[in-house]
């Protein structure tokens, strides 16, 4: 079963060139794509056979230079300067988006100077096509000295000419004939400088100096390590880099200038030899003998094209999907048409909930039948259709919304439009010292804060990205809808248009208030201004459906997981507190009242009928007694005594409080918690009947009802804006590598909750 | 000012108005992030929607664009 090892080879590339979209065809894994720069926050690993071997693949975050401005850029210089432990590369394949040729050659010229065995990989050739433009790929391999390979990935075209090519290089390899392209796009005075350092005899550094004798290769690749660092002013000064930099320097070079101005240079010079000139005004071009046929392989004999010429946009004009750009991004109508798909958005979660609701409640009920009916009563058939059952259930009910909200962030992913709406928020966000970037991190918070935190790696400055992480889990989650859903559903009956409002409405809570402490944060702590902002608007593209879809249908299956372990879990801990102990002894007496009542009742004859309504009457008042009580001398109903006092400003009871105590290690439990807690006082009730339960709550002294509009608010804006998901406060201290953040995280996000929701049900209570 | 040429900041250009880049300069950072991304002296862009940030267009790619530090200098074509 032992595969042989073919080689390690990483994919680098300009962001949103369908590094992703590659490394899942080659891997079969299945990471997030999206149509937005920055999908890919952290390296990927994975594996695949080909060829009878076993390949190593990593997958690193998209990067315009080699010189890196924020944390996902640093990791792929690291890795490709082979500083990243476990993923040294062997073979680069740098993806190359054609339709985009002159910025992502910028790219491909630092990589070929590392002077590691490179293969080129063209993506997006389609774009060109629709464009109306060629390019001479075979021309294109000749120039650049190394394998070209063009693909389109979506329709699986390519993959095995690009894998062929990599064998060709391992063979090469292998037989020791591999030879770097000597790139050397550079002024001379560059090389002059390195040369001095790299004299004969001397080691170069990393390289024993009899190894550089016998390898020419392994000394190469040492050099153009040396060069990149010489390059690179974001690394320290130090041994022959620093020498090779301070040369430079002393000769009056202008390092940023020389390596940005000479490399387009090269750019050009090689489009020019490919025929593929890239600006609009040269016109159409001959060079391209074919129409670009991804699949073929510029070693090959079978060469494609595509070059360069443009299509009907004139300089005088905009394209057709420039204007549509141009009014998606208007400060009004951009900003309307946002709102709008928000709205769509909770719209379309409260269309599902009802259908998916009596689907799911159906289920259940027939589950715990079947329970009831098989099991003896006793503790156990009690853990599995109130614990179990009653709890956990309750929560999947909110699955179909859940699945609709992946899908909906998944196809403003997929579509590109999620640039664009960093583009609008870049004006609000601006003003309070962030930019648009830290908007993309934010969107995908919607959805989940974990993978939000991580996508903040895109974000330049360190301390906007600080920020960022700190206001990223006051975006409402996936987790919280089921909270809204229930208080909305049973407090605010209505319309599905007025429901999803009120939903929106919790969600911009969550927003606004993050903007606030952006603009405090930023003008009364660190006092600086906003950062540039420099992002790509990507082609808009129709979604890959079945990728959305698939993708929204693992995350809820995640989420599925999550119901049936950790929420599981904690749900069962909080049903034990509440029904132990379990002192039945306490009442003997009450049972045995309970058991005459309903003998008389089952022994009174059909037309009594006044005598059977108060019997019953009198019956389920017992119950509801019994019932009371033993919650009331639970562990739960005891720990409730303590939480009532600090709840109570809230208008909260002490079983409101039990459960959102009990939400801190992750939200959801919140539903599940008040499932267990609300469901016993009626025992006779359908379990998932959750919301005719708290309807018909009351406070023991008064009688009123517990559930109340400023009450229902209350809890939506607590756990709207509370720090309660312990993987949250996990992932920040993995991103920020200090106890303090994710310790000020928590802090801050449940004082303001706490006030949140005080001032929601008293200034509620005095305005209704 | 001299018959149909004049220089510019890109953030001046109008909607759908295109002009080619003189210069880019500023603090050095900035300077090189746009360099680095294609803004040459000698090439050609394209105004999307101006204002702060603005969209221009460069080499077919659409860039959002607020940069803080950097000015690019452009002459209008025509």
């Amino acid at each position: 079963m032992n595969t042989p090892a073919g080689l390690r080879f990483v994919l680098v590339g300009n962001p949103n060139t369908g590094k992703s979209t590659l490394f899942n065809a080659l891997t079969g894994q299945r990471q997030s794509v999206a149509n937005y720069p920055g999908v890919t926050v952290s390296k990927k690993l994975g594996t695949a056979i080909w060829q009878g071997r076993s390949w190593e693949v990593v997958d690193l975050p998209g990067s315009y230079s080699l010189v890196p401005r924020s944390p996902d850029e640093r990791v792929t210089r690291d890795a490709l300067l082979g500083e990243v432990a476990g993923v040294e590369p062997e073979v680069v394949v740098c993806v190359v988006d054609t339709s985009n040729l002159r910025r992502n050659l910028y790219l491909l010229s630092q990589v070929l100077e590392l002077q590691l065995p490179t293969v080129v990989a063209l993506t997006k050739s389609d774009l060109l096509v629709q464009r109306g433009e060629r390019l001479d790929v075979a021309a294109l391999g000749r120039a650049l000295g190394v394998p070209v390979v063009a693909l389109n990935v979506p329709l699986g075209q390519g993959i095995d000419a690009l894998q062929a090519e990599l064998d060709a290089v391992r063979q090469m390899m292998a037989a020791g004939d591999w030879r770097a392209a000597g790139h050397r796009p550079l002024p001379p005075e560059v090389y002059a400088a390195l040369a001095q350092v790299d004299s004969a005899g001397s080691a170069v550094e990393g390289v024993p100096a009899e190894s550089c004798e016998r390898s020419s290769e392994r000394r190469a690749r040492a050099v153009g390590r040396l060069l990149r660092r010489a390059l690179d002013a974001s690394l320290p000064d130090d041994g022959q880099a620093g020498r090779v930099r301070q040369s430079l320097l002393q000769q009056g070079v202008d390092l940023g200038a020389l390596e940005a101005d000479s490399r387009y240079g090269w750019v050009d010079a090689t489009l020019r030899t490919v025929g593929a000139v890239s600006q609009a005004a040269s016109g159409p071009s001959a060079s391209g003998p074919t129409a670009t046929d991804a699949g073929s392989s510029a070693t090959g004999a079978g060469s494609s094209a595509a070059g360069a010429g443009s299509a009907a946009t004139g300089p005088a004009g905009l394209s057709l999907m420039d204007r549509v750009d141009s009014y998606l991004t208007h400060g009004v109508f951009g900003g309307l048409f946002f709102l709008a798909i928000m709205f769509a958005l909770f719209f379309a979660v409260f269309q599902v909930a009802e259908p998916a609701g009596t689907w799911v409640d159906a289920g259940l009920s027939g589950m715990n039948g079947v329970v009831e009916s098989v099991m003896d009563p006793g503790v156990f058939r009690d853990l599995l259709s109130e614990g179990v059952i009653g709890g956990v259930g309750n929560f999947v009910v909110f699955l179909p919304q859940i699945f609709v909200l992946f899908l909906f962030i998944g196809l403003l992913e997929s579509t590109g439009y999620m640039a664009r709406a960093a583009f609008l928020m870049d004006r609000v966000f601006s003003p309070l010292g962030l930019s648009g970037k830290s908007f993309v991190p934010l969107l995908s918070s919607f959805a989940c804060a974990i993978p939000g935190i991580m996508a903040t790696r895109i974000i330049e400055r360190p301390r906007d990205r600080l920020l960022t992480i700190m206001i990223a889990p006051l975006m409402s989650c996936s987790a919280r809808l089921p909270v809204y859903s229930l208080m909305i559903s049973t407090l605010f009956p209505g319309q599905v248009w007025s429901k999803a409002l009120i939903l929106l409405a919790m969600y911009l809570l969550g927003v606004v208030v993050a903007l606030v402490i952006v603009a405090i944060w930023k003008k009364l702590i660190w006092r600086e201004g906003s950062p540039e902002f420099v992002l790509e608007l990507p082609e808009f593209q129709f979604p890959q459906v079945w990728d959305v879809l698939r993708r929204a249908g693992e995350r809820s299956w995640e989420f599925v997981v999550r119901a049936g372990t950790v929420i599981m879990a904690l749900t069962l801990l909080i049903w034990a507190a509440n029904y132990f102990p379990r002192n039945d002894a306490m009442f003997v007496e009450q049972e045995q009242q309970l058991e005459t009542w309903l003998s008389q009742l089952v022994a009174t004859p059909p037309p009594a009928d006044a005598q059977v309504v108060a019997l019953e009457e009198q019956i389920a008042r017992l119950e509801l007694e019994i019932t009371a009580q033993r919650q009331e001398h639970s562990y739960l109903g005891q720990a409730g005594k303590w939480i009532a006092p600090v709840v109570r400003p809230l208008g909260w009871d002490w079983r409101i409080g039990c459960a959102a105590l009990a939400s801190f290690p992750a939200r959801e439990v919140i539903v599940t918690t008040l499932g267990i807690l609300y469901e016993v006082q009626d025992p006779e009730e359908n379990v998932a009947d959750l919301e005719l339960a708290l309807k018909q709550a009351t406070w023991p002294d008064s009688g009123l009802p517990v559930f109340t509009i400023p009450v229902a608010l209350s809890i939506m804006v607590f756990f709207a804006l509370c720090s309660q998901c312990a993987s949250t406060l996990a992932v920040i201290y993995q991103e920020t590598r200090s106890i303090w953040w994710p310790i000020l995280s928590f802090v801050y996000m449940t004082v303001l909750a706490y006030v949140g929701a005080l001032l929601t049900y008293q200034i509620g209570t005095w305005w209704l | 000012m001299g018959g149909s040429m004049s220089f510019l900041n890109l953030a001046q250009l109008p909607a759908g108005a295109a002009a080619e880049i003189v210069e880019v300069s500023g603090v050095e950072s900035s300077v090189a992030r746009l360099r680095e991304l294609g803004f040459q002296a000698g090439r050609t862009v394209q105004m999307v929607r101006p204002g702060s940030p603005c969209i221009v267009k460069l080499d077919q790619c659409k860039l959002c664009l607020r940069p803080c530090g950097a000015c690019v200098v452009v002459k209008t074509l025509g």
